[in-house]
């Protein structure tokens, strides 16, 4: 039989294997989303509005629909999700409370994207008379976000040393003081996080905001919160349905590298955030 | 239930800083402490004394109320703090916390600078720089703390020894002016060099505070206290004076746990 070395060696080459493969993977699909996107993009590609529904023209106003939708769904469930993971951490005693409670922020993970854009269709465009709105994509975009955001704020939360809280109690800190002085600085990290994390899923989305918030050709900069918008998903959507089209076909992988690159720009500020946040939640006076 | 005998011999009838009533105290169905009566005389050290889950902790943290914060944790009687009564006539908790100060076994400074950690607690109190100052060196300085940071009070609070740390967790406490302050262990996480600067310094403090400290070293007990209480099992075995509980005069069982560090109960 093996020796126990040999056992270690293999363990250690299947655990590289693993590795190996997702990092290929993500190899591949990074450069060919490169070199089949590069040639699409140029200034003009990037700076027109889209013609021909779009198979020619450019992509700008998809950028500016993404950036509007993900930005307006961050602020939106940043006080729910931050709001929801301090209940959980200082006011909720009870473990099975607790459990109910993380059990539904899982359980909203879970759903499949398409029940939210069926939800946002149903409610907001039937029952309350929205129309097309981007402002209702960014309401449902935030719900899809709100259980990435609140795991990561709870999962920080719950790394807090208990010495910490208990301190800040015996020192005659109320627990809002508690909370604003000792629970939030030293969790902002796993805030900050959780929302580029949720952010970077949700501009990536395409099947909860479809039906809802986006139009496929036509849309420039909204006037009002009841317009709607193209964002780079529905965008690559729409071009890949007309794939047939070489020209459209390169403006899809153009928009799905604009979109990745997007999607990196996001995690990158996540990252200097997460940095450059770290002194703030440190400072207390 | 057998009633916890009291042997208070040798002192005068000091005011009691902290009296217990028939107290008791459980986890969900587990009691951990039982009818325990006890009064601590102000201006002194108080150890209390014990083998491991004799109830020691729960009893000082039942004293600021911290275990309030756990779930399933009930109590049972009374406990006066200078004779106001700690479960029902501090509506504000934060006031009670306030008046009686503690500090854990384990040093706990935030990660922000030395100063602030001592301000830590009085953030909601309006105070000039100046004011803030001063505060800053009296807690230092009754810490015994002062020499050792007075050059670098912004630095960050955990680049301190972990001795170091434990005298700032008590000058932030002291930073609040409590009447009492409890320490749970204050010498466990410490070297024994740094234990001793905070003997030293208890010895000092008690001069102007009512100090309750748990402590599993029956020597340093004989070192610092001046009155001591014998828990076991979450009964009050014996409480006296210092002098008294390490006497020929004392229970067997005390003088038992005293010289031998156990306890059959």
């Amino acid at each position: 039989m093996f020796s126990r070395t040999m056992k270690d060696k293999l363990f250690t080459a299947a655990l590289r294997a693993a590795l190996g493969l997702c990092l290929a993977v993500l190899a591949v699909l990074i450069l060919a989303i490169i070199v089949a996107g590069a040639k699409a993009i140029s200034f003009e590609f990037l700076f027109s509005p889209a013609r021909d529904f779009g198979a020619s023209g450019g992509i700008i106003y998809q950028i500016t629909g993404t950036v509007l939708i993900g930005i307006t769904a961050s602020l939106l469930v940043l006080p729910f999700a931050t709001s929801l993971a301090i209940y959980r951490a200082d006011f909720v005693k009870s473990d099975r409370v607790k459990r109910m409670i993380d059990t539904s922020i899982y359980s909203l993970n879970g759903i499949p994207s398409i029940a939210y854009g069926l939800f946002g269709l149903i409610f907001f465009v039937n029952i309350l008379g929205t129309g097309l709105s981007w402002f209702v994509g960014a309401i449902i975009l935030a719900l899809m976000m709100l259980p990435t955001v609140t795991l990561c704020a709870v999962a920080a939360m719950k790394s807090l040393p208990r010495g910490y809280r208990e301190n800040g109690y015996a020192l005659g800190l109320s627990r809002k003081d508690v909370v604003i002085r000792i629970t939030l600085p030293q969790s902002l990290h796993g805030i900050v996080t959780g929302l580029m994390l949720g952010l970077a899923r949700a501009v990536g989305e395409t099947a909860p905001i479809m039906f809802i918030a986006t139009a496929f050709s036509g849309v420039t900069l909204p006037g009002s919160f009841r317009e709607p918008v193209s964002t780079l998903p529905t965008h690559i959507l729409a071009l890949a349905q007309q794939a047939t089209n070489p020209d459209a076909l390169a403006n899809a992988w153009g928009a799905s590298l604009t979109l990745v690159f997007l999607v990196f720009v996001l995690s990158a500020l996540a990252f200097i955030a997460r940095i450059r946040l770290s002194p703030l939640s440190e400072r207390h006076t | 239930m057998t009633q916890p005998q009291l042997h208070l011999v040798g002192a005068p009838a000091p005011i009691p800083a902290i009296e217990l009533r028939n107290f008791s105290a459980c986890y969900g169905d587990l009691r951990v402490l039982k009818d325990v009566s006890l009064s601590v005389p102000a201006r002194s050290v108080t150890c209390l004394l014990g083998p491991s889950g004799s109830g020691k902790s729960t009893l000082i943290r039942s004293l600021n109320r911290i275990n309030d914060a756990l779930p399933g944790f009930t109590t049972n009687g009374q406990v006066d703090i200078h004779g106001e009564c700690c479960m029902t006539d501090f509506n504000d908790i934060t006031r009670l916390r306030a008046k009686v100060g503690m500090v854990f076994q384990t040093p706990c400074v935030f990660p922000c600078s030395i100063a602030q950690n001592v301000l830590f607690g009085v953030r909601n109190r309006k105070l000039s720089k100046i004011e803030k100052s001063a505060l800053v060196e009296k807690s230092l300085r009754s810490a015994a703390l002062w020499q050792d940071v007075s050059d670098r009070l912004d630095a960050p609070a955990g680049a301190l020894s972990v001795g170091q740390q434990q005298r700032l967790c008590i000058a932030r406490a002291l930073a609040v002016t409590p009447d009492i302050l409890l320490l749970d262990e204050p010498t466990a996480s410490v070297d024994p060099v740094s234990a001793r600067n905070i003997e030293a310094l208890i010895s000092e403090l008690k001069k102007d505070y009512t100090i309750v400290m748990v402590t599993h070293d029956v020597r340093q007990a004989g070192r610092v206290a001046d009155h001591a209480i014998f828990l076991c099992d979450g009964e009050i075995i014996e409480q006296g004076t210092r002098d008294h509980m390490f006497s020929k005069a004392a229970l067997p069982k005390t003088r038992t746990y005293l010289l031998e560090e156990f306890c059959d109960c």
